[in-house]
């Protein structure tokens, strides 16, 4: 027996070798990769996708980009909103009534007629659907009903005056076939598991496969609304590990990924790959729990921002890729964006006399005290993005410099966002940061109702100059509302704003014709991408 | 034997319980939450109605007996994360773990054993030392550290092995795709596998060595090849099969490290990824997979002892 298990070993140990002398003169991988992948555009999602456009989740909003579509998407150039599945948007006078044109010629990727009853369903009986929880409802919760007027046009009507609306119906906001799910329980609209071993959209692509840890294909759509796409072919490739991305971007397998400062000195290293310093909606933050001692004070957030060198951590942490923030609403947004507003240089002289004004004196050993109590802060950061967690290292510092005892605590992310979302908010201050849709409604944000306030910041000024500014429908006026809030939120210091950081994109240069803007808004512009030599 | 059997079936049926138990508290009450209820542009509105419908605001025992009975009816739930059935997800996902477990342990056993018996033979010798060696390598070299740079040279530098994933996407699924895309990572996981084997191999055959039947088997004239093949590995290989079959798990279980690093769609980086996510019923069916199969194992073990060692019985 002994005899036979050694030659079995050693005939497995000859097939193995042959093998690999097989593979390895099989001749360069990339000949092989470059054949199936011809016309074909990859980039790599962390985890399976799952193509649910109700639920969050990064895999799942880069794939339901393609696949699906949405009322109103973004103008490549300064992402203002224009029509997708919509052709045209009209206001009825009592700025409470949307109608919108719908395109005719959309089909469903089965083939059947894209129409007004999809819209309706979508919005009612999923997005505004308790029984659903449809993660951006806070977008779309003004809208009140929706009436199907003919089979092309909607009327969407909202519970007050609501400029965004447009904006909102472009963010996330994919539209769901009636014809399939309009028969599901509520229970099944909630893991429509059926649907989603084939989920049919109105996108440019259509589902092709899905092979779980591996990969999602999508393939053009013939009958696409405008027209077919260039490619043959997106692949989103499930590689959780940033090193194997890297890797596959320098072999040809990847044709796009998202790299972090630290990876830019590799990637430029890369002849076959070019590096887009993309704008996005975006900012990072600072953030201070507004509820809690010593940040109920403003000055105190004065102090903390003037002591912090933001123009060095731009420099340093982000490579010079973004600009220093001034506040929530990003420069994207031209015409509502303003940088007249305090400016919060680096000042430590200023940070110490804002403390001592604010009864924070230093005591012997350096740290600030008042009342007996010292002036302590933990600053809050995720474990693994190195911009996120230098800054944190790097802001300890600063404050320290100016009397505060001060330190980083990392955690994981979930554990991190979960203490965040615990009310009341049990941190005192953490750095983290927002991608918003592209329009100065901050509501979300910092209104004392909002559902995404995590600062616990209420400020009447503020709130009634966020409702002024959503209920305003003449944009110049909406305008000089925004650079009004925009004025009180920079002296105000609710949180400090950090940078408006670029998405560093590494893409293959064979790619033509990509938006060079954020990839999630790119995604929504592939139909003009194709692939050279 | 019969009757041992039945016992020992009933004594794991209640050890899968009690792992279950103790993996699903540990799982939920561990700090952060699933992702798909963490997504950083959901209001807490929608977090707290979203949290309600899969149950999680109930407390943990009634959570619990709905995860318990569902499972008891055959169901383990739908992953939060990818929206399709756990069992379907780990069925499609533990085939290509077997793939790359059972290559690399092919490896590791077709290089060891030889590898074992040879040192065995002439201990402190020249080969021995160079083997040793090679063995403290292998185990003691960092896996993703090991995974990166054969990934570097095999496939960034001489561009002969794509450096990751299992099949080329889009082209046909031969075997010899399979092939080129397997190497690197069969030769990572085995490594360690290889190093750890020749060093139970070795210490083994020269313990048998020294018994006084393997003395007889040379005085009565059998050459150097027979005793060592023969007598002396067959009665070694105890000790093999014990070790090997401690690894048996972690066939089943993939190798989260290696699986992550060569993105191989396998058992390990699901379990890695539904860990982070906190994708509570896809942690709980792998964990529930796994042990089935680590108790079986053992099981099956102890079963195969019989077979190898006669004076070995239960009864």
């Amino acid at each position: 027996m002994l005899e036979h298990v050694a030659k079995v070993a050693a005939r497995a140990a000859t097939v193995l070798g042959l093998a690999l002398v097989l593979a390895a003169t099989a001749g360069p991988v990339q000949q092989a990769a470059a054949q199936a992948a011809a016309n074909t555009f990859s980039l790599p999602i962390i985890d399976n996708a799952r193509m649910w456009p109700i639920v969050g989740g990064l895999p799942n909003i880069l794939v339901n980009k393609v696949l699906y579509s949405t009322l109103v998407k973004y103008d490549a150039k300064n992402l203002a909103p224009v029509g997708d599945l919509a052709e045209r948007w009209t206001l009825a006078d009592d700025r409470l009534t949307w109608t919108f044109a719908l395109r005719r010629n959309v089909t469903w990727h089965d083939g059947r007629p894209f129409t007004a009853r999809d819209v309706k369903f979508t919005i009612e009986r999923l997005w505004l659907n308790p029984q659903v929880a449809f993660f951006q409802r806070g977008n779309v919760a003004e809208i009140s009903r929706v009436e199907v007027v003919d089979d092309y046009t909607v009327r969407i009507v909202t519970r007050t005056p609501f400029a965004t609306l447009p904006v909102m119906l472009g963010y996330l906001a994919n539209i769901l076939p009636e014809h399939i799910l309009g028969t599901y329980t509520p229970d099944q609209l909630r893991n429509p598991v059926d649907f989603l071993r084939n989920p049919i959209g109105t996108g440019p692509f259509r589902y092709a496969e899905s092979v779980l840890g591996s990969h999602v294909r999508l393939v053009a759509y013939d009958r696409y609304f405008l027209g077919r796409p260039k490619l043959d072919a997106i692949v989103f490739r499930v590689v959780a590990d940033l090193e194997q991305q890297l890797a596959q971007l320098q072999t040809g397998q990847l044709d796009l990924m998202i790299i972090e400062p630290p990876q830019v000195a590799v990637v430029q290293r890369m002849p076959h790959v070019q590096i887009i310093d993309a704008p996005q909606v975006n900012y990072t933050f600072v953030g201070f729990n507004n509820k809690v001692e010593p940040f109920t004070d403003r000055k105190v957030r004065q102090a903390l921002t003037h002591a912090v060198d933001r123009k060095a951590i731009l420099d340093k942490i982000y490579l010079g890729k973004g600009r220093i923030a001034t506040g929530p609403i990003n420069p994207l947004l031209d015409w509502a964006y303003t940088d007249k507003v305090h400016q919060f240089p680096y000042n430590p002289e200023l940070a110490h006399k804002l403390l001592e004004e604010a009864g924070w004196s230093k005591g012997p050993d350096g740290i600030r005290r008042k009342a007996g109590q010292p002036l302590k802060i933990t600053l809050d950061v995720d474990r693994g993005n190195p911009v996120r967690e230098q800054t944190a290292v790097v802001v300890r510092q600063y404050w320290r410099d100016v009397g505060v005892d001060a330190d980083v605590r990392i955690s994981e992310f979930n554990a991190l966002l979960a203490r965040i979302r615990t009310r009341p908010n049990p941190l005192q201050a953490w750095t983290l940061w927002y991608i918003t849709p592209p329009d100065p409604d901050v509501m979300g944000y910092y209104h004392s109702t909002g559902t995404l306030n995590e600062f616990g910041y209420a400020n009447p000024e503020l709130d009634h100059l966020l409702e002024q500014g959503r209920a305003t429908f003449d944009v110049k006026a909406r305008a000089k509302i925004y650079h009004q809030a925009q004025k009180f939120m920079a002296w105000d210091a609710p949180v400090i704003f950090l940078v408006y950081p670029a998405e560093i994109q590494a893409l293959n240069r064979r790619v033509r014709g990509w938006a060079p803007i954020g990839y999630r808004d790119a995604l929504t512009h592939m139909t003009g991408v194709s692939i050279g030599r | 034997m019969l009757r041992y059997l039945i016992r020992r079936l009933i004594q794991t049926a209640v050890l899968l319980l009690v792992v279950s138990v103790v993996v699903f508290a540990l799982v939920l009450l561990a700090p952060g939450g699933p992702s798909i209820l963490l997504d950083r542009s959901m209001g807490a509105e929608e977090m707290a109605r979203m949290r309600s419908l899969l149950g999680l605001d109930q407390p943990l025992y009634v959570q619990y007996t709905r995860w318990l009975a569902q499972v008891l009816r055959g169901n383990m739930g739908v992953s939060y994360q990818a929206g399709l059935p756990v069992l379907e997800i780990i069925g499609q996902m533990l085939p290509n773990t077997l793939v790359l477990s059972a290559a690399a342990l092919a490896l590791a056993l077709a290089v060891a054993i030889p590898a074992g018996v040879v040192t065995a033979a002439r201990p402190y010798t020249a080969v021995d030392h160079a083997v040793t060696f090679f063995c403290f390598f292998g185990v003691s070299i960092p896996v993703f550290w090991y995974g990166l740079m054969l990934i570097v040279l095999f496939s960034v530098v001489l561009n002969w092995l794509p450096p990751g994933g299992m099949y080329t996407i889009g082209g046909p699924r031969t075997l010899a795709d399979l092939g080129r895309h397997l190497v690197l990572p069969a030769v990572v996981l085995g490594t360690a596998n290889m190093a750890l084997f020749t060093r139970y191999t070795r210490s083994s055959v020269m313990a048998v060595l020294r018994q006084d039947y393997l003395r007889t088997a040379r005085a009565k004239g059998l050459g150097q090849r027979s005793v060592l093949y023969k007598h002396a590995l067959r009665n070694a290989l105890i000790t093999i099969v014990t070790v090997v079959a401690l690894q048996l798990p972690r066939l089943v279980g993939g190798a989260a490290i290696t699986e992550t690093v060569f993105a191989w769609p396998g058992m390990g980086s699901l379990a890695v990824r539904a860990a982070f996510e906190r994708d509570y019923p896809m942690i709980m069916g792998i964990t529930l997979v796994i042990s089935t199969v680590v108790a079986a194992s053992n099981l099956l073990v102890d079963l195969v002892y019989v077979y190898l060692d006669p004076r070995i019985r239960y009864d």
